[in-house]
């Protein structure tokens, strides 16, 4: 099993590769720029090939492309060849995502619309593809430099082992955020000197990312699991428990992940974009997709939404482009209908606020603005938004439709009161709390004001965190998959 | 930096400190007894220790064991064998010794000589060394494939275990395997509780736990036993051979040494999560052993 091998953030293995790198970074080549991006290429590409060394292949000719694609579109003065080398980029960085993670969709699905009418076909054409980590989060990210390239939004860079950090840069390769040539690359091309704060911001966030994943997700993880897979055998009750959790699980998951990404990149100086920013506490949908997945959400707006034509073409083809927007944001996610119909799911839920004009009214405010406790409008609006995205979370969970189906039916059509135990709540009240207190930055989870309380707080994590390690099963980070 | 590191130390200082208090007054690990090498060469605990394992209390006696004590009984029985006659993941009540002691009636005196890790070849020399004390009538050896196999060092020499070398005849010098690392983590609960969880296992590629080969053995074995025949008296052993071998098997009814092989089918009799027997599995096997044991002090007037 490959996946097995992979180098987990929440692993033995990654605590000796961060210290071992930390220390080389700061400590030997801390003089000589080139020496750390150097160190950060060999460092990444040594983490990605923990996993599998074939596939870096498949990163190296990405950047490679992309790299020289970069260097060329500004040479020439023709708009035709400029756009004909940035769709060489996008096509080639689409060609390797498609073949990889949708050619078997794609075939899969062609023999099931014969078998429907009538023609059967062997499925001769499926290949045993194994999917390549990280393959959606680093081809996003290397065709944004050259469409920034193209749109005259970024310069070219020469230096090709930072552009190659670029790309690779470990404490996001494998799950994001995916990050904007715009904003790392410009990093990676500066000299960085080390920020107590912005180092102590990292640890704190890579602390409460390992809190989120390894206590919380990996607790709710197997109960989740079970209900998902029996579903046929509980009640609603409990059905609807397990959504629930899966809700928090997959919450705690990615955006533990992203914080461990985001906290990681700090100590080394970076700032990367913020990927999640409380998102259970939104008002309306529109503002979920504010704080949910931020940087895929906002790379689909960009450099597709726009494309298309955004919000300027009048009512309809709006309507169309948020469709497309969501439908593409479910596929992304994986080959699977399930995925289709979330992100469809989704695309039905925001166009309402889009008609009314409320999809940009959180824009800057968060639930509770300035108050301890929400309002009870607001209390409302946050329960009845989580309601619609747990929802959401039945067909993006489910292995097929109808077993959506028939988790959907039975949580409205068959209510009884849950035959699990329901401790899981507390860890989600729990970490509710502390998301309610830091809810202003995201940047800055546990930074309690009173420095007993703080340090008290970073053991109590600390040592839960190392109990949970030890004596549970530790599952891998769901956004793995994608 | 200099700060930056320094608080990362305070604050693993810290979270060390509080994690061992905790790992403390919970118990979360078990407490193991320390070794050493007794005057004859032989691996015995440090007396007069005591501890706590799966929340039973253990002690270990002024002989360096954890077992039963009693010497020159009328109807003295000894008992020698591994870990499962050490027995320290259960009370004392469920070993070997007790459930004997309990079923046969009290006039019987039991002398146990149980450590994890012991061979073949080490049980017949506690046998010899301690039988002048003990004055045992009828010697119990339990006997696992790995007891007979870990006493060859033509197979695998094992440091920390008492060998023989079939070849040269002669027997190999044990010693303690890493005793200032194994006193240190003993000491260090929260480090050892890392420790015995996994902590510090890196997840490499899977290797092959098996030690030995079944193949090209036999003859090994075979010189083994022509050995031990020679030097050592059989003639009050009962062996109560608890895992299957065949060669071995074989070997013992060959060679007139008497035995009983315990058949397991039963998985009521292993503890969770460990592969040694619970309470019910020492209950089962002593009330298997203790007919014939009645037998042999009532037959051959013990």
């Amino acid at each position: 099993m490959f996946v097995s091998r992979l180098m987990l953030f929440n692993s033995i293995e990654f605590l000796l590769f961060l210290a071992t790198v930390f220390i080389l970074y700061w400590f030997v080549f801390n003089k000589n720029l080139k020496c750390q991006n150097l160190l950060i290429l060999i460092g990444s590409y040594f983490f990605y090939a923990w996993w599998d060394y074939r596939f870096l292949s498949l990163i190296f000719l990405s950047t490679i492309l992309d790299y020289v694609i970069g260097l060329n579109i500004p040479k020439h003065t023709s708009q035709r060849k400029q756009k004909l080398l940035l769709w060489c980029s996008i096509l080639f960085n689409l060609g390797v995502l498609g073949f990889f993670k949708y050619y078997n969709f794609f075939i899969e699905s062609w023999i099931d619309l014969f078998n429907l009418i009538g023609y059967e076909i062997k499925s001769v054409w499926t290949l045993n593809l194994i999917l390549p980590i990280g393959i959606s989060f680093y081809t996003f990210q290397t065709m944004s430099y050259t469409i920034d390239v193209y749109r005259k939004k970024l310069k070219p860079t020469k230096d090709f082992i930072s552009f190659a950090a670029f790309v690779s840069f470990f404490p996001q390769l494998v799950a994001g955020p995916i990050e904007r040539a715009t904003n790392l690359l410009p990093q990676v091309l500066k000299k960085r000197e080390f920020n107590y704060k912005q180092g102590v911001q990292g640890l704190r966030l890579i602390l409460w990312g390992m809190f989120k994943k390894i206590v919380i997700a990996d607790s709710l993880a197997p109960i989740v699991n079970e209900i998902f897979k029996n579903h046929q055998d509980f009640g609603g009750g409990t059905i609807w428990l397990g959504v629930i959790y899966f809700a928090f699980q997959i919450y705690c998951d990615f955006s533990g992940y992203s914080d461990i990404a985001i906290g990681t990149s700090k100590i080394f100086g970076f700032e990367l974009t913020s990927n999640f920013k409380f998102p259970y506490f939104s008002r309306n949908i529109g503002e979920f997709w504010r704080r949910w997945h931020i940087s895929l959400s906002t790379w689909f707006r960009d450099y597709l939404y726009i494309l298309l034509g955004g919000s300027k073409g009048g009512r309809f083809k709006s309507v169309r482009n948020i469709f497309i927007i969501f439908l593409v944001s479910g596929y992304w996610h994986g080959a699977n209908w399930t995925f289709i119909f979330w992100g469809l799911f989704h695309s039905i839920l925001f166009i309402p606020s889009f008609f009314f004009n409320t999809n940009r009214k959180y824009l800057r405010s968060v639930a509770g603005e300035n108050r301890i406790f929400p309002s009870f409008r607001e209390l409302f609006q946050m329960g009845s938004t989580f309601f619609l995205v747990t929802i959401g979370w039945v067909f993006f969970r489910s292995s097929d439709l109808i077993s959506s189906m028939n988790i959907l039916i039975k949580m409205f059509m068959e209510l009884k009161s849950p035959e699990i135990k329901s401790t899981g709540l507390y860890l989600i009240a729990f970490l509710l709390i502390f998301d309610w207190i830091f809810k202003h930055n995201e940047r800055e989870v546990l930074n309690f004001k009173n420095t007993l309380l703080r340090w008290i707080i970073y053991i109590f994590l600390f040592l839960s965190i190392a109990y949970n390690y030890l004596n549970y099963s530790i599952e891998e980070f769901i956004y793995f998959q994608f | 930096m200099n700060n930056f590191i320094l608080k990362i130390f305070l604050y693993l200082l810290a979270t060390l400190f509080i994690s061992e208090f905790l790992i403390r007054i919970m118990k979360l690990t078990n407490e193991v007894p320390h070794r050493k090498i007794n005057p004859i060469g032989l691996q015995t605990y440090i007396s007069n220790q005591q501890g706590y394992f799966n929340n039973n209390n253990w002690k270990v006696n002024d002989f360096g064991f954890l077992g039963l004590s009693d010497i020159n009984s009328e109807n003295q029985l000894m008992i020698i064998g591994d870990s499962f006659i050490e027995n320290i993941m259960n009370p004392i009540e469920c070993n070997q010794g007790s459930n004997i002691k309990r079923i046969l009636g009290d006039k019987y005196g039991v002398f146990e000589v149980g450590r994890s890790g012991i061979t073949m070849i080490e049980s017949l020399e506690f046998m010899k060394q301690l039988s002048p004390k003990v004055n045992p009538k009828l010697v119990l050896i339990y006997l696992s494939e790995n007891d007979v196999l870990e006493s060859i060092s033509n197979i695998k020499r094992l440091k920390d275990r008492l060998q023989i070398n079939v070849r040269t005849k002669k027997i190999e010098k044990v010693i303690l395997k890493y005793p200032l690392l194994k006193k240190f983590l003993y000491e260090f609960k929260s480090l050892y509780y890392f420790y015995i969880k996994g902590g510090f296992v890196l997840k490499m590629k899977h290797e092959n736990s098996s030690n030995y080969e079944e193949t090209n053995n036999n003859h090994l074995i075979k010189s083994l036993f022509s050995i031990l025949l020679e030097n050592y008296d059989f003639s009050n052993v009962l062996f109560i051979v608890h895992s299957s071998n065949k060669f071995i098997d074989n070997l013992l009814d060959d060679y007139k040494l008497e035995n009983i092989k315990i058949k397991f089918s039963n998985s009521n009799w292993f503890m969770e999560n460990d592969s040694h027997w619970n309470c019910i599995g020492h209950r089962k096997v002593s009330e298997l052993i203790t007919e014939t044991i009645q037998n042999k002090f009532i037959n051959y007037n013990l």
